[in-house]
């Protein structure tokens, strides 16, 4: 998935890019409206993070010409002002979601997720969204099961938050059950094939979803290092 | 997206309107209130006003007639002592026994103010003229008056005839014409004329009533003789012959005979006249007024003063009065203009109560411009407060983001490590102060206009999460001050509520407990659904809160007693934003209070109503 951000704050675009990236998008930027719509043109994104007060062309004007252009577009709009976000309702310009200022990656990652889960649901099985949907929806790995358009797995009565990128891990270690997946497998297909892997990142990643999933990380159960080569989910171990 | 909800706040901005209303609505009435009370009151001095006014020119009326009645009254006590001291006259009728009928008949000739003479003896006999020896003038006298002699009634006395009482009523009388009215020159000339026939004729008048009247008296008998001393004094007596009628003066003489004697009627009334005000003396008087004269068939004799009008017949005097003995059947009628002075009263009334309606609007205005000039002041304050929280909020944004990446960055170190620990302040303050800036906002926006509060956007989700993600981020701050929480949430999942308002509400709700009860170490957030409401229980064992504080606790700015607030910093702001946001989605908080003791800990239930809109 597809996400652009137009904020002209650079520090806070800097971190939005950061923990939408974490969360396993391909991330666009724009300092300003005008560059905001010439990204969205050339990018087509499905998920746009909007401000509303920019120079030249504000947040308002960006959301009608996205609407004009595609009207099936998740956009978030990023406010500092109550007031404003009064007038993007009271203007009714579709806006999926909004967050005010201040705030924290936790409501970030909650919001993206959430309007996700609305896109994936809507868009079912459509070309823009195959990565996630090539695979079933629900799937059993381990002891917990994974709901990937729901952004979410389930342990019992338990339910854990999962980004669109642990979903896609757990999808291709799914996939291979019992067989090792290479760590350029898992960054081509959670990262993408132009991105340039840190294997520090990886593994950063990894540990972060077993504290997640497992229900004692420090001896997984579901996710297993394959030292050197990559990970491996082992159905059989678990089934034993 | 769902629409604004703007039904849940719906009677809390009615409340908020009326209060707003409240200002103007008091000034209005402190303006209108001494303005209607000056109308009404002016309006009744007004009316009192006239009625005094009338009362007054009614006063002045019946002072004015009573005077002139005086003064009739006064010219017939005057012609009666006058009449009464003709020493001619009186040698004629009293010292004769018989009447010389021919004296007589010259006298009255000669006599310029009287047009005939009777004579009656004691048993009402007429003596002169008699029947046998009277002229055709006479004997027209006799049959026209025959019914006056023929009772003696008529000649009773009827008014006060003591010299005392005519002496007092004449002081009156001058006093009253102060020369105007002059006693009447004719009286002393009849005087004077009578003296001169005295003079002329005495012998001879006395030697003709002896030698023809002699009969007449020789023939009384003596029992007549002893009633004639009972029959005695003078009066007048009015004799009404048709449409006109005829003034008698009558006395008794000592030989017990009654002379009545008929005066010529153009002669008294000229000198009746005569004596009343004229137009010119009358102005000096009686200002812008006319008194008439009216005898018994209402016809007009004569009137005095300078009130002009067309038709005077036609408008209803002001008094009126009958005239005393023996003008009985006479009137006098007192005409003046209804004086216009109400009007004045009322043009001054008016001024009056124009210039004060000035003075109370322009202070009404000065009050009311102070109390704008104060809330525009107030309303720039609240205004500087609010752009500076919306400039501190980008940059606390990057503090809050980074703070958070920093820290997830730094996840697989020791939780103890110094790293995770200033990553961990830097992000529990920097939402602190994010909640701080967001309850200052809120807070400066209620005391906006309407358009400007924030407003409850329900959307449908679970309320539950939102409760767990909220303690979540307190989580680090209760165990830095080792605070347990426990959760038990029933609430149902699929709910239509303002995640903000919820986050918001419970941020106070915690923010507290982590302030103000860290020493009872423990927290407890219940969740329920009861049908259209949610309802979320926040316990903590803290000190709790005092009897004292209860009642002031949602205000704004309350910060309890200094034991509990005592080196804890804080707005006393929370409870009061949480509160109206729980109004405003149709619900309230309220402290438990039947559970609540000291050293108990604080119990707050939170009432939400999550219905739809048209459920509502």
């Amino acid at each position: 998935m597809k996400v652009l951000v137009v904020e002209d704050d650079m520090n806070i675009r800097a971190a939005l890019i950061d923990i939408i990236q974490t969360e396993g998008y391909e991330c666009f930027e724009a300092n300003d409206g005008i560059s905001g719509i010439e990204q969205y043109k050339n990018h087509q994104p499905q998920l746009v993070l909007l401000d509303i007060m920019m120079p030249d062309k504000d947040g308002y004007a960006v959301c009608r010409e996205i609407r004009q252009q595609n009207n099936d577009v998740a956009i978030i709009f990023i406010s500092a002002k109550s007031e404003e976000i009064d007038q993007v309702l009271g203007l009714e310009l579709g806006a999926d979601d909004y967050i005010m200022k201040p705030f924290g990656k936790h409501e970030v990652t909650a919001r993206i997720r959430a309007v996700t889960r609305r896109y994936l649901v809507s868009k079912n099985n459509s070309a823009e969204t195959k990565d996630i949907n090539s695979q079933p929806e629900s799937f059993n790995i381990g002891d917990i099961t994974v709901h990937s358009q729901q952004l979410r797995a389930q342990r019992d009565t338990n339910t854990i938050e999962l980004s669109l990128r642990d979903c896609k891990i757990l999808q291709i270690l799914h996939a291979n059950a019992n067989n090792i997946v290479t760590r350029d497998e898992l960054f081509t297909h959670g990262w993408g094939r132009d991105y340039l892997p840190e294997s520090r990142t990886l593994d950063q990643h990894i540990s972060k979803l077993r504290k997640n999933i497992e229900i004692d990380p420090k001896n997984p159960q579901i996710i297993q290092t394959v030292h050197g080569v990559g990970y491996r989910y082992n159905n059989e171990k678990i089934k034993s | 997206m769902n629409s604004p909800s703007y039904f849940d706040s719906f009677n809390i901005e009615k409340i908020r309107l009326s209060v707003k209303l409240k200002f103007p609505i008091i000034l209005s009435l402190l303006i209108l209130a001494p303005m209607i009370v000056l109308i009404w009151m002016g309006n009744k001095l007004l009316s009192n006003n006239s009625v005094v006014q009338e009362h007054q020119q009614q006063q002045l009326a019946n002072s004015q007639l009573r005077a002139a009645d005086q003064e009739i009254l006064s010219y017939f006590t005057e012609l009666e002592s006058a009449l009464l001291e003709l020493p001619s006259f009186n040698s004629i009728t009293s010292n004769t026994q018989t009447i010389d009928t021919q004296l007589l008949r010259e006298y009255i000739q000669e006599s310029p103010y009287i047009e005939h003479i009777f004579v009656l003896n004691s048993q009402g006999r007429l003596l002169f003229p008699t029947k046998q020896s009277s002229s055709q003038k006479e004997q027209e006298f006799i049959n026209k008056t025959d019914e006056l002699w023929s009772s003696m009634e008529a000649f009773q006395p009827n008014i006060p005839t003591d010299l005392e009482n005519i002496k007092q009523r004449r002081n009156q009388a001058e006093k009253y014409n102060n020369s105007q009215f002059s006693v009447s020159g004719a009286l002393s000339k009849i005087a004077t004329r009578q003296r001169k026939i005295e003079s002329e004729s005495t012998d001879s008048f006395q030697g003709v009533a002896t030698s023809n009247s002699s009969a007449t008296f020789s023939e009384l008998p003596a029992e007549e003789a002893i009633s004639i001393k009972t029959n005695q004094g003078h009066g007048w007596t009015v004799w009404r012959t048709g449409s006109d009628s005829e003034v008698f003066f009558w006395f008794w003489n000592e030989q017990n005979q009654l002379t009545g004697l008929k005066l010529i009627k153009s002669f008294w009334l000229s000198e009746l006249i005569s004596r009343l005000p004229d137009d010119r003396t009358a102005t000096e008087i009686i200002d812008n007024a006319r008194i008439q004269l009216l005898n018994e068939s209402q016809e007009v004799l004569y009137q005095w003063g300078s009130f002009e009008h067309n038709q005077l017949d036609s408008i209803q005097p002001l008094g009126q009065r009958i005239l005393s003995h023996p003008l009985n059947g006479w009137r006098l009628a007192y005409f003046s203009p209804q004086k216009d002075t109400t009007s004045l009263q009322l043009l001054f009334y008016l001024g009056v109560l124009l210039f004060v309606s000035l003075l109370i609007f322009g202070l009404g205005v000065y009050i009311w411009r102070e109390y704008r000039r104060d809330m525009r002041i107030a309303e720039q304050r609240v205004t500087f407060v609010n752009q500076v929280s919306h400039e501190l909020k980008t940059p606390l944004t990057n503090i809050c983001l980074y703070a958070e990446l920093l820290e997830s960055e730094n996840e697989d170190l020791d939780p103890n490590s110094k790293i995770r620990k200033y990553s961990q302040v830097l992000t529990t303050e920097s939402q602190r102060l994010g909640r701080l800036i967001n309850n200052v906002l809120t807070f400066s926006r209620s005391q906006q206009a309407e358009q400007y509060k924030q407003r409850i956007e329900k959307k449908l989700g679970n309320i539950n999460d939102t409760i767990t993600n909220t303690i979540e981020i307190f989580k680090p701050a209760f165990s830095a001050k080792n605070i347990h929480i426990d959760i038990d949430l029933q609430a149902s999942n699929a709910t239509l509520f303002d995640h903000n308002a919820v986050e918001q509400i419970l941020n106070n709700l915690l923010g507290n407990i982590e302030k103000y009860a860290a020493s009872g170490q423990y927290a407890l957030v219940i969740s329920s659904s009861h049908g259209d409401i949610v309802e979320i229980h926040v316990l903590d064992h803290g000190p709790g809160i005092g009897k004292s504080m209860r009642k002031k606790l949602f205000e704004p700015f309350f910060r309890g007693n200094e034991k509990l607030t005592e080196g804890v910093s804080g707005t006393g702001i929370g409870l009061s934003i949480a509160r109206d946001i729980c109004r405003q989605h149709g619900g309230d908080i309220v402290l438990q209070t039947n559970k609540v003791e000291q050293n108990k800990g604080a119990h707050f239930i939170v009432t939400l109503n999550v219905a739809t809109q048209n459920s509502q």
